[in-house]
Protein backbone atom coordinates (compact mmCIF):
# COMPACT_ATOMS: atom_id res chain seq x y z
CA UNK A 1 0.00 0.00 0.00
CA UNK A 2 1.68 3.40 -1.26
CA UNK A 3 2.08 6.14 1.60
CA UNK A 4 -0.61 8.42 0.03
CA UNK A 5 -3.23 5.22 -0.07
CA UNK A 6 -1.82 4.36 3.19
CA UNK A 7 -3.02 8.32 4.67
CA UNK A 8 -5.90 8.67 3.34
CA UNK A 9 -7.07 5.32 4.70
CA UNK A 10 -5.57 5.65 7.77
CA UNK A 11 -7.68 8.85 8.15
CA UNK A 12 -10.71 7.03 7.71
CA UNK A 13 -9.57 5.00 10.62
CA UNK A 14 -8.43 2.12 9.09
CA UNK A 15 -6.27 -0.29 11.00
CA UNK A 16 -4.48 -1.80 8.13
CA UNK A 17 -3.50 1.31 6.75
CA UNK A 18 -2.29 2.53 10.69
CA UNK A 19 0.13 -0.40 10.76
CA UNK A 20 1.53 0.25 6.94
CA UNK A 21 2.27 4.22 8.04
CA UNK A 22 4.16 2.53 11.10
CA UNK A 23 5.83 0.06 9.26
CA UNK A 24 7.41 2.74 6.78
CA UNK A 25 8.13 5.23 9.63
CA UNK A 26 9.11 3.38 12.77
CA UNK A 27 12.65 2.65 12.07
CA UNK A 28 13.52 5.88 11.53
CA UNK A 29 11.33 7.57 14.67
CA UNK A 30 12.69 4.60 17.11
CA UNK A 31 16.09 5.58 15.86
CA UNK A 32 15.59 9.37 16.39
CA UNK A 33 14.39 8.42 19.88
CA UNK A 34 17.02 6.11 20.88
CA UNK A 35 19.74 8.70 19.75
CA UNK A 36 18.53 11.00 22.05
CA UNK A 37 17.38 9.20 24.98
CA UNK A 38 19.93 6.76 24.75
CA UNK A 39 17.50 4.24 26.26
CA UNK A 40 15.66 1.34 24.73
CA UNK A 41 12.96 1.44 27.39
CA UNK A 42 12.01 4.76 27.20
CA UNK A 43 13.00 5.36 22.86
CA UNK A 44 10.37 2.19 22.56
CA UNK A 45 7.81 4.52 24.69
CA UNK A 46 8.75 7.85 22.85
CA UNK A 47 8.27 6.10 19.93
CA UNK A 48 4.89 4.74 20.76
CA UNK A 49 3.84 8.18 22.14
CA UNK A 50 4.97 9.64 19.31
CA UNK A 51 2.71 7.27 16.34
CA UNK A 52 0.01 7.85 19.18
CA UNK A 53 0.33 11.17 18.39
CA UNK A 54 0.58 11.33 15.24
CA UNK A 55 -2.69 9.16 14.48
CA UNK A 56 -4.68 10.84 16.77
CA UNK A 57 -4.51 14.31 14.73
CA UNK A 58 -3.83 12.11 11.13
CA UNK A 59 -7.31 13.14 10.32
CA UNK A 60 -6.07 17.29 9.95
CA UNK A 61 -2.96 16.32 7.82
CA UNK A 62 -4.03 17.98 4.62
CA UNK A 63 -0.52 17.49 2.92
CA UNK A 64 1.06 20.89 3.35
CA UNK A 65 4.48 19.63 4.12
CA UNK A 66 5.53 15.99 3.81
CA UNK A 67 4.16 13.39 5.99
CA UNK A 68 7.70 12.29 7.22
CA UNK A 69 8.48 15.46 8.01
CA UNK A 70 5.04 16.20 9.86
CA UNK A 71 5.97 12.79 12.20
CA UNK A 72 9.27 13.81 12.52
CA UNK A 73 7.93 16.90 14.03
CA UNK A 74 5.75 15.07 16.02
CA UNK A 75 8.51 12.77 17.47
CA UNK A 76 10.98 15.31 18.41
CA UNK A 77 7.98 17.09 20.16
CA UNK A 78 7.81 14.36 22.35
CA UNK A 79 11.32 13.89 23.00
CA UNK A 80 12.06 17.51 24.00
CA UNK A 81 9.12 17.95 26.50
CA UNK A 82 10.00 14.50 27.99
CA UNK A 83 13.93 15.81 28.18
CA UNK A 84 12.62 19.31 29.83
CA UNK A 85 10.30 17.47 31.97
CA UNK A 86 13.32 15.65 33.25
CA UNK A 87 15.33 18.30 33.70
CA UNK A 88 12.63 20.24 35.13
CA UNK A 89 13.46 23.30 33.25
CA UNK A 90 11.58 24.50 30.67
CA UNK A 91 13.69 25.99 28.03
CA UNK A 92 13.51 27.62 24.52
CA UNK A 93 15.90 24.88 21.73
CA UNK A 94 18.40 27.89 21.71
CA UNK A 95 18.93 27.34 25.81
CA UNK A 96 19.35 23.94 25.20
CA UNK A 97 22.48 25.03 23.35
CA UNK A 98 25.98 25.99 24.58
CA UNK A 99 25.64 29.71 24.12
CA UNK A 100 29.79 30.44 24.59
CA UNK A 101 30.69 27.93 21.90
CA UNK A 102 30.87 30.70 18.89
CA UNK A 103 33.86 28.63 17.30
CA UNK A 104 36.30 31.40 16.23
CA UNK A 105 38.67 28.87 14.74
CA UNK A 106 39.58 25.43 15.08
CA UNK A 107 40.94 24.42 18.26
CA UNK A 108 44.45 23.74 18.85
CA UNK A 109 45.62 21.03 21.47
CA UNK A 110 49.40 22.18 22.15
CA UNK A 111 51.80 18.84 23.18
CA UNK A 112 48.90 16.70 22.72
CA UNK A 113 49.26 13.82 19.90
CA UNK A 114 48.07 14.51 16.28
CA UNK A 115 45.18 12.88 16.25
CA UNK A 116 42.83 12.63 13.33
CA UNK A 117 39.56 10.99 14.27
CA UNK A 118 39.57 9.48 10.31
CA UNK A 119 39.50 5.58 10.92
CA UNK A 120 39.57 5.34 14.73
CA UNK A 121 35.75 6.39 15.72
CA UNK A 122 34.24 3.33 16.73
CA UNK A 123 30.16 2.94 17.20
CA UNK A 124 30.53 3.13 21.08
CA UNK A 125 32.61 5.65 21.37
CA UNK A 126 30.64 8.01 18.79
CA UNK A 127 27.25 6.74 20.72
CA UNK A 128 28.96 8.21 24.05
CA UNK A 129 29.62 11.53 22.59
CA UNK A 130 26.27 12.08 21.27
CA UNK A 131 24.63 11.59 24.61
CA UNK A 132 26.97 14.58 26.11
CA UNK A 133 25.41 16.31 23.43
CA UNK A 134 22.89 19.56 24.20
CA UNK A 135 19.59 18.45 22.94
CA UNK A 136 19.27 20.96 20.72
CA UNK A 137 22.75 20.30 18.93
CA UNK A 138 21.59 16.64 19.51
CA UNK A 139 18.37 16.62 17.20
CA UNK A 140 19.83 18.77 14.39
CA UNK A 141 22.65 16.31 14.46
CA UNK A 142 20.97 13.14 14.54
CA UNK A 143 18.70 14.66 12.02
CA UNK A 144 20.92 15.72 9.53
CA UNK A 145 23.68 13.67 9.90
CA UNK A 146 22.43 10.30 10.54
CA UNK A 147 18.93 10.58 8.97
CA UNK A 148 19.70 12.79 6.36
CA UNK A 149 17.61 15.30 6.62
CA UNK A 150 18.09 18.53 4.89
CA UNK A 151 18.46 22.08 6.81
CA UNK A 152 14.60 23.33 4.70
CA UNK A 153 13.57 19.78 6.58
CA UNK A 154 15.40 20.54 9.85
CA UNK A 155 13.41 23.92 10.09
CA UNK A 156 10.21 22.43 9.28
CA UNK A 157 10.84 19.99 12.15
CA UNK A 158 12.29 21.88 14.67
CA UNK A 159 10.71 25.22 14.18
CA UNK A 160 13.55 27.11 13.55
CA UNK A 161 15.48 29.12 10.60
CA UNK A 162 17.69 27.35 8.04
CA UNK A 163 20.42 29.24 9.34
CA UNK A 164 19.47 28.30 13.11
CA UNK A 165 19.70 24.48 11.94
CA UNK A 166 23.05 25.20 9.87
CA UNK A 167 24.67 26.76 13.06
CA UNK A 168 23.36 24.24 15.12
CA UNK A 169 24.66 21.73 13.48
CA UNK A 170 28.31 22.97 13.09
CA UNK A 171 28.74 23.69 16.61
CA UNK A 172 27.12 20.05 17.22
CA UNK A 173 29.88 18.57 14.83
CA UNK A 174 32.35 20.91 16.81
CA UNK A 175 31.77 19.51 20.06
CA UNK A 176 31.14 16.05 18.61
CA UNK A 177 35.01 16.02 17.39
CA UNK A 178 36.40 17.95 20.87
CA UNK A 179 34.46 14.76 22.80
CA UNK A 180 35.95 12.18 20.07
CA UNK A 181 39.38 13.20 20.38
CA UNK A 182 38.90 13.55 24.47
CA UNK A 183 38.29 9.82 23.82
CA UNK A 184 41.11 9.05 21.63
CA UNK A 185 43.46 11.24 24.39
CA UNK A 186 42.30 9.41 27.13
CA UNK A 187 43.13 6.17 25.50
CA UNK A 188 46.01 7.12 23.55
CA UNK A 189 47.49 7.76 27.62
CA UNK A 190 46.17 4.67 28.88
CA UNK A 191 48.61 2.53 26.49
CA UNK A 192 51.40 4.92 27.30
CA UNK A 193 51.00 4.54 31.26
CA UNK A 194 50.98 0.37 30.46
CA UNK A 195 53.37 0.93 28.79
CA UNK A 196 55.32 2.81 31.30
CA UNK A 197 54.24 0.19 34.12
CA UNK A 198 55.01 -2.88 32.19
CA UNK A 199 59.15 -2.35 32.19
CA UNK A 200 58.36 -1.82 35.95
CA UNK A 201 56.45 -4.62 36.62
CA UNK A 202 58.87 -7.27 34.84
CA UNK A 203 62.02 -5.98 36.86
CA UNK A 204 59.79 -6.76 40.31
CA UNK A 205 59.04 -10.14 38.92
CA UNK B 1 40.00 37.79 -4.12
CA UNK B 2 40.53 38.21 -0.33
CA UNK B 3 41.30 35.18 1.49
CA UNK B 4 39.45 33.41 4.10
CA UNK B 5 40.70 33.10 8.00
CA UNK B 6 39.91 30.09 10.21
CA UNK B 7 36.29 31.51 11.44
CA UNK B 8 35.12 32.39 7.77
CA UNK B 9 36.08 29.20 6.16
CA UNK B 10 34.06 27.04 8.93
CA UNK B 11 31.18 29.36 9.10
CA UNK B 12 31.03 30.34 5.57
CA UNK B 13 32.12 27.22 3.69
CA UNK B 14 32.70 23.88 5.85
CA UNK B 15 29.45 22.30 5.03
CA UNK B 16 28.64 23.17 1.47
CA UNK B 17 33.04 22.00 1.41
CA UNK B 18 31.85 18.64 2.80
CA UNK B 19 29.24 18.42 0.26
CA UNK B 20 31.16 18.91 -2.28
CA UNK B 21 30.57 22.46 -3.43
CA UNK B 22 34.15 23.98 -2.99
CA UNK B 23 34.97 27.58 -4.16
CA UNK B 24 38.60 28.66 -5.37
CA UNK B 25 38.86 30.91 -2.09
CA UNK B 26 37.96 27.68 0.36
CA UNK B 27 40.20 25.79 -1.44
CA UNK B 28 43.30 28.14 -0.94
CA UNK B 29 42.74 28.56 2.61
CA UNK B 30 42.25 25.14 3.11
CA UNK B 31 45.46 23.71 1.39
CA UNK B 32 47.12 26.28 3.29
CA UNK B 33 45.77 25.78 6.84
CA UNK B 34 46.70 22.37 8.30
CA UNK B 35 44.22 23.30 11.24
CA UNK B 36 40.90 23.54 9.32
CA UNK B 37 42.31 20.57 6.91
CA UNK B 38 42.47 18.80 10.24
CA UNK B 39 38.92 20.38 11.25
CA UNK B 40 37.64 19.40 7.63
CA UNK B 41 38.73 15.83 7.57
CA UNK B 42 37.71 14.84 11.06
CA UNK B 43 33.76 16.20 9.99
CA UNK B 44 33.91 14.14 7.20
CA UNK B 45 35.01 11.52 9.30
CA UNK B 46 32.36 11.94 11.85
CA UNK B 47 29.34 12.87 9.22
CA UNK B 48 29.96 9.59 7.40
CA UNK B 49 30.84 7.39 10.32
CA UNK B 50 27.04 8.60 11.44
CA UNK B 51 25.48 7.64 8.51
CA UNK B 52 27.11 4.11 8.87
CA UNK B 53 25.44 3.64 12.73
CA UNK B 54 22.46 4.70 11.39
CA UNK B 55 22.04 2.64 8.37
CA UNK B 56 22.63 -0.37 10.89
CA UNK B 57 19.63 0.66 13.73
CA UNK B 58 17.32 -2.04 14.34
CA UNK B 59 14.08 -1.62 14.37
CA UNK B 60 11.47 -1.08 17.13
CA UNK B 61 10.65 -4.12 18.76
CA UNK B 62 7.72 -5.95 17.92
CA UNK B 63 6.05 -5.48 20.90
CA UNK B 64 6.09 -1.55 20.44
CA UNK B 65 3.36 -1.89 17.49
CA UNK B 66 1.48 -4.11 19.89
CA UNK B 67 1.50 -1.86 22.75
CA UNK B 68 0.56 1.30 20.23
CA UNK B 69 -2.37 -0.59 18.69
CA UNK B 70 -3.81 -1.91 21.96
CA UNK B 71 -3.77 1.68 22.99
CA UNK B 72 -5.18 2.87 19.48
CA UNK B 73 -8.07 0.47 20.44
CA UNK B 74 -8.75 1.81 24.12
CA UNK B 75 -8.93 5.14 22.47
CA UNK B 76 -11.45 4.25 19.98
CA UNK B 77 -8.89 5.14 17.02
CA UNK B 78 -9.26 1.61 15.63
CA UNK B 79 -11.80 -1.21 15.55
CA UNK B 80 -11.35 -3.80 18.41
CA UNK B 81 -10.18 -7.20 16.42
CA UNK B 82 -12.00 -9.71 18.61
CA UNK B 83 -11.38 -12.56 16.13
CA UNK B 84 -9.83 -15.20 18.20
CA UNK B 85 -10.28 -14.13 21.63
CA UNK B 86 -12.14 -16.08 24.06
CA UNK B 87 -12.04 -13.09 28.02
CA UNK B 88 -12.93 -14.69 31.13
CA UNK B 89 -16.95 -12.78 31.83
CA UNK B 90 -16.23 -9.43 32.95
CA UNK B 91 -12.37 -8.99 32.26
CA UNK B 92 -10.65 -6.68 29.53
CA UNK B 93 -9.60 -8.85 26.91
CA UNK B 94 -5.65 -8.07 26.59
CA UNK B 95 -3.52 -7.57 23.61
CA UNK B 96 -1.44 -10.80 24.63
CA UNK B 97 -4.86 -12.70 24.77
CA UNK B 98 -6.18 -10.98 21.26
CA UNK B 99 -2.35 -12.11 19.89
CA UNK B 100 -2.23 -15.54 21.14
CA UNK B 101 -5.73 -16.92 22.49
CA UNK B 102 -5.23 -19.56 19.78
CA UNK B 103 -2.02 -21.22 21.56
CA UNK B 104 -2.88 -23.83 24.04
CA UNK B 105 -1.23 -24.80 27.63
CA UNK B 106 2.02 -24.89 25.18
CA UNK B 107 4.42 -24.24 27.47
CA UNK B 108 5.04 -25.42 31.01
CA UNK B 109 5.65 -23.29 33.42
CA UNK B 110 9.05 -24.49 35.03
CA UNK B 111 10.59 -23.77 31.69
CA UNK B 112 9.49 -20.92 31.56
CA UNK B 113 11.00 -19.84 35.61
CA UNK B 114 14.27 -21.83 34.12
CA UNK B 115 14.37 -19.02 30.81
CA UNK B 116 14.18 -16.46 33.94
CA UNK B 117 15.75 -17.78 36.38
CA UNK B 118 19.27 -18.10 33.03
CA UNK B 119 18.16 -14.45 32.31
CA UNK B 120 18.34 -13.24 36.19
CA UNK B 121 22.15 -14.94 36.27
CA UNK B 122 23.21 -13.44 32.74
CA UNK B 123 21.60 -9.80 33.86
CA UNK B 124 23.22 -9.92 37.11
CA UNK B 125 26.62 -10.40 35.20
CA UNK B 126 26.22 -7.93 32.62
CA UNK B 127 25.09 -5.16 34.34
CA UNK B 128 26.77 -5.85 37.55
CA UNK B 129 30.14 -4.58 37.14
CA UNK B 130 27.95 -0.94 36.80
CA UNK B 131 27.71 -1.26 40.94
CA UNK B 132 31.64 -1.29 41.66
CA UNK B 133 34.59 -0.80 39.33
CA UNK B 134 36.25 -4.64 38.97
CA UNK B 135 40.03 -5.61 40.00
CA UNK B 136 41.82 -6.22 36.33
CA UNK B 137 42.70 -9.82 37.99
CA UNK B 138 38.88 -10.20 38.27
CA UNK B 139 38.32 -9.51 34.55
CA UNK B 140 38.91 -12.30 32.84
CA UNK B 141 36.95 -14.46 34.98
CA UNK B 142 34.46 -11.70 34.80
CA UNK B 143 33.94 -11.61 31.19
CA UNK B 144 34.15 -15.62 31.07
CA UNK B 145 31.37 -15.56 32.84
CA UNK B 146 29.29 -13.10 31.27
CA UNK B 147 29.80 -15.11 28.03
CA UNK B 148 28.98 -18.11 29.59
CA UNK B 149 25.99 -16.61 31.50
CA UNK B 150 25.10 -15.14 27.83
CA UNK B 151 25.16 -18.33 26.48
CA UNK B 152 23.20 -20.64 29.00
CA UNK B 153 20.67 -17.67 28.49
CA UNK B 154 20.76 -18.19 24.90
CA UNK B 155 20.32 -22.08 25.17
CA UNK B 156 17.64 -21.96 27.89
CA UNK B 157 15.29 -19.59 25.33
CA UNK B 158 16.07 -21.50 22.60
CA UNK B 159 14.91 -24.89 24.32
CA UNK B 160 11.89 -23.08 25.65
CA UNK B 161 11.27 -21.77 22.14
CA UNK B 162 11.23 -25.73 20.90
CA UNK B 163 8.15 -26.37 23.74
CA UNK B 164 6.35 -23.78 22.64
CA UNK B 165 5.85 -24.37 18.71
CA UNK B 166 5.89 -27.81 19.39
CA UNK B 167 2.69 -27.40 21.61
CA UNK B 168 0.48 -25.50 19.30
CA UNK B 169 -2.13 -27.16 17.65
CA UNK B 170 -3.77 -26.25 14.74
CA UNK B 171 -3.13 -22.23 15.16
CA UNK B 172 -5.05 -19.73 13.50
CA UNK B 173 -2.63 -19.20 10.29
CA UNK B 174 -2.71 -15.17 10.16
CA UNK B 175 -2.04 -15.11 13.92
CA UNK B 176 0.04 -17.71 13.72
CA UNK B 177 2.04 -15.61 11.28
CA UNK B 178 1.92 -13.08 13.19
CA UNK B 179 4.15 -14.76 15.99
CA UNK B 180 6.06 -16.29 13.52
CA UNK B 181 7.07 -12.69 12.59
CA UNK B 182 7.39 -11.23 15.68
CA UNK B 183 9.91 -14.39 17.32
CA UNK B 184 12.29 -13.71 13.80
CA UNK B 185 12.27 -9.76 14.79
CA UNK B 186 13.41 -10.57 18.07
CA UNK B 187 15.56 -13.53 16.56
CA UNK B 188 17.08 -11.11 14.44
CA UNK B 189 18.03 -8.29 17.24
CA UNK B 190 19.46 -11.05 19.35
CA UNK B 191 22.28 -11.85 16.77
CA UNK B 192 22.59 -8.15 16.00
CA UNK B 193 23.16 -7.85 19.83
CA UNK B 194 25.30 -10.78 20.11
CA UNK B 195 27.35 -9.82 17.37
CA UNK B 196 28.14 -6.70 19.18
CA UNK B 197 29.39 -8.14 22.39
CA UNK B 198 31.49 -10.46 20.04
CA UNK B 199 33.22 -7.64 18.93
CA UNK B 200 33.48 -5.66 22.13
CA UNK B 201 32.73 -7.85 25.22
CA UNK B 202 33.85 -5.20 27.16
CA UNK B 203 31.04 -2.68 26.64
CA UNK B 204 28.57 -2.15 29.09
CA UNK B 205 26.20 -0.46 26.39
CA UNK B 206 26.29 -3.70 23.94
CA UNK B 207 25.84 -6.10 26.81
CA UNK B 208 23.09 -4.35 27.83
CA UNK B 209 21.38 -4.45 24.70
CA UNK B 210 21.83 -7.84 24.49
CA UNK B 211 20.26 -8.90 27.84
CA UNK B 212 16.95 -6.27 26.57
CA UNK B 213 16.96 -8.45 23.58
CA UNK B 214 17.29 -12.27 25.57
CA UNK B 215 14.45 -10.14 28.08
CA UNK B 216 12.20 -9.45 24.88
CA UNK B 217 12.07 -13.08 23.78
CA UNK B 218 11.52 -14.42 27.14
CA UNK B 219 8.74 -11.95 27.78
CA UNK B 220 7.00 -13.17 24.10
CA UNK B 221 7.52 -16.75 25.25
CA UNK B 222 6.13 -15.83 28.87
CA UNK B 223 3.13 -14.25 27.10
CA UNK B 224 2.34 -16.93 25.18
CA UNK B 225 2.24 -19.16 27.93
CA UNK B 226 0.11 -16.84 30.19
CA UNK B 227 -2.42 -17.09 27.37
CA UNK B 228 -2.15 -21.23 27.53
CA UNK B 229 -3.14 -20.82 31.15
CA UNK B 230 -6.12 -18.91 30.53
CA UNK B 231 -10.03 -20.89 29.88
CA UNK B 232 -10.18 -21.68 26.06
Amino acid sequence: MPEAEAIRLAQQGNAEAFERLYQLHSRRVYSLCLRMVSNTAEAEDLTQEAFLQLFRKIGTFRGESAFSTWLHRLAVNVVLMRLRKKTAIVSSLDEMTEPDEESSGPRRDFGGPDLRLTGSIDRMNLQRAIEQLPAGYKSVFVLHDMQGYEHNEIAGIMGCSIGNSKSQLHKARMRLRELLHETLRDKAREVRQAEKSEPASEGEE
Amino acid sequence: MEALNCSQFLADHLESWLEGVRPVEAEAHLRDCPSCQSVASDVAAIASFARTVANQDPDPPARVWVALRARMEEEGLIARDTANVVARPGQPVSWTARWFGWIPGAMPRPALAAVYLALMAAGGYMIGSRQKPLESDSRDAWYQNTHMSATQASAVLDTAEQNTLSGLHEPNPVVAASFQKNLVLVDNYIKLCEKSVREEPQNELARDYLYDAYRQKADLLDQISDRGEEPQ
